[in-house]
């Protein structure tokens, strides 16, 4: 893009050109600016930051709940709750680490509310979720990885994925999770010796 | 290798056993000090280089466990399209900001006005389409529900590295004069840019963590 | 349908639902004027997708929300009568309107004449000019230019 001194349009128009040139620029731009442009009540820039961020957000939630199909459901209202509080955000380079927060928070929320009406059998639940596709080889060190934390116990894949990508202490997850901090310390330690092994043997 | 048990049988603490150690150093110890930044530097860990790898290999796996997880929301790129539109459904559809920008009245029993997001908007608008300039906030000064009143209109804005700086300022306020007295009827008597930041040329999506 | 003694002055509330769907579409023909949004508060789009006739039940169900209104782009699709209409038991009555302006046009005059024609409308009918408040809001600039 060259730089021009200023476009000096009359009566605020803009050219097709530019229209175009700006979208493509927000596609190209920071989270930073993304999120500071949708705190100011930019709709645009943020369906950007959901299309950039929603896809990991779906499959963490997809993970802790052990179901896809709720996935979608606490994703969206994780957005939707990111959207009213984006004024909230201290440090807007730190954009996708506050959307693991508030995603995995959301997924804590939905599973209480399981237990509370139990709705659903947990170990049923875990059953059903689709085993990933181990007809083709793993090829890619992170298809490895992906599968290892897929055959983890689900209680350590919870504890792992809400330490991992959330950054949540051993408090919290127990207190999430209806476990003690000490029994928290017992899961993650299985699970990290059992994901040490699995990335080492693919080298 | 198979997983190791069930949650349910699990005890109230991690299992001691000799896979444990690296150096004579628990891998508690070491995943503790990896949590702590390394910090305060611990000698007996660093000096060990078993140890170094160790927690080279507990980096390693934290990183992965993301990584795989993007990897994987990557394969299905058609696959968010759904909720994300009925997230965007149901924000366009939400409380309309309480706070009107007000026109005079056209005729006896009528009035028209503008919501502040909507004057928001064209102030975003405007600015944006001045070369290399994305507007990151915006904030109308003084009270725009009283006709005349003066209001200054501060402008928040990301500029792109090498457009002249002098001319921008100028630029900006050309352009959100003229939309503001193209769509509204507000008295603006300044407007304030603020360079908020400076990006390179081409900048990398998805930015800083 | 029997007649009931309401706020509406009478009139049955179907009546002012086929109102609002007409100013709708008065509205879209406006010069400038690229979108309507639904300026109806909650309680009324719910009580649009329910029976007829539950009325004040629906402030007893707790889907009277003060202060909160619901508004969204009309798709098409949904729901027609997307300007508010009141009507009070003295014949007195308001219009609201929600929409989006063109870029281009000049959103003073483009809503003055939307209200313009509202009212032509409503005096159409046979409706008192001076019974009636017309509102119109831009929520949106919006277009190429």
């Amino acid at each position: 893009m060259v730089a021009r001194t200023g476009p000096v349009r009359r009566d605020g128009e803009t050219d097709r050109e530019d229209e175009i040139s700006t979208d493509d620029l927000l596609s190209a731009t920071s989270d930073a600016t993304l999120a500071a442009r949708a705190a100011d009540g930019d709709t645009r820039s943020f369906e950007l930051l959901a299309r950039r961020h929603g896809p990991l957000m779906r499959v963490v939630a997809g993970r802790l709940l052990a179901s896809d199909a709720d996935a979608d459901d606490v994703v969206q209202d994780a957005f939707l709750t990111a959207w009213h509080r984006l004024a909230d955000l201290d440090d807007p380079a730190r954009l996708r680490s506050w959307l693991l927060r508030i995603v995995s928070n959301k997924s804590i929320d939905r599973l209480r509310s399981r237990r509370e009406h139990d709705d659903v059998d947990e170990a049923r639940q875990a059953a059903t979720t689709p085993a990933p596709d181990d007809v083709v080889e793993a090829r890619l060190q992170l298809d490895a990885v992906w599968r290892a934390v897929d055959r983890l116990p689900l209680q350590q894949r919870r504890c792992w994925l809400l330490r991992e990508t959330a950054g949540w202490s051993y408090a919290e997850i127990a207190e999430a999770l209806d476990l003690t901090p000490s029994t928290v310390r017992g899961q993650l330690a299985r699970a990290r010796r059992f994901l040490l092994v699995e990335m080492e043997g693919w080298r | 290798m198979t997983p190791p048990d069930d949650a349910s049988a699990v005890p109230d603490g991690p299992r001691p056993s000799p896979d444990d150690l690296v150096d004579g150093v628990p891998l508690e110890e070491l995943v503790d000090y990896l949590d702590r930044g390394r910090e305060p530097r611990d000698p007996r860990i660093e000096g060990s280089p078993a140890c170094r790898l160790a927690l080279q290999a507990l980096q390693r796996v934290s990183e992965l466990t993301l990584e795989s997880l993007q990897h994987e929301a990557d394969r299905d790129p058609g696959r968010d399209d759904r909720w994300i539109s009925g997230l965007m459904g149901t924000i366009a559809r939400e409380v309309v900001d309480g706070r009107a920008v007000p026109l005079a009245a056209p005729a006896p029993g009528v009035g028209t006005a503008l919501t502040k997001a909507a004057v928001r908007g064209l102030l975003r608008r405007a600015g944006d389409a001045v070369d290399g300039v994305l507007v990151t906030a915006t904030e109308l000064v003084g009270d725009v529900t009283v006709p005349e009143a003066p209001v200054t209109v501060r402008l928040a804005v990301t500029v792109r590295y090498g457009v002249p700086l002098a001319d921008l300022a100028d630029a900006l306020r050309v352009a959100v004069t003229a939309a503001l007295a193209r769509h509204t009827e507000l008295n603006v008597v300044a407007v304030d840019v603020t360079i908020a930041d400076v990006v390179p040329p081409a900048e990398e999506p998805g930015g800083a963590r | 349908m029997s007649e009931t003694t309401t706020d509406h002055g009478g009139r049955w509330p179907r009546d002012d639902d086929a109102l609002a769907e007409d100013l709708t579409e008065v509205l879209r023909g406006t010069p400038g004027l690229v979108d309507v949004f639904d300026a109806r508060p909650r309680r009324e789009i719910a009580a649009a997708a329910v029976e007829q006739g539950v009325g004040r039940g629906l402030e007893a169900l707790g889907l009277d929300a003060p202060g909160v209104d619901v508004g969204g782009r009309s798709s098409g699709a949904g729901p027609r009568g997307l300007v508010h209409v009141v009507r009070r038991a003295d014949g007195h009555g308001t219009a609201t309107a929600h929409v989006a302006t063109d870029l281009a046009a000049s959103t003073p005059v483009v809503l003055a004449e939307a209200a313009a024609r509202l009212r032509r409308h409503l005096a159409d009918l046979g409706e008192r000019p001076d019974a009636w408040a017309v509102r119109v809001v831009a929520r949106l600039v919006d277009g190429e230019g």
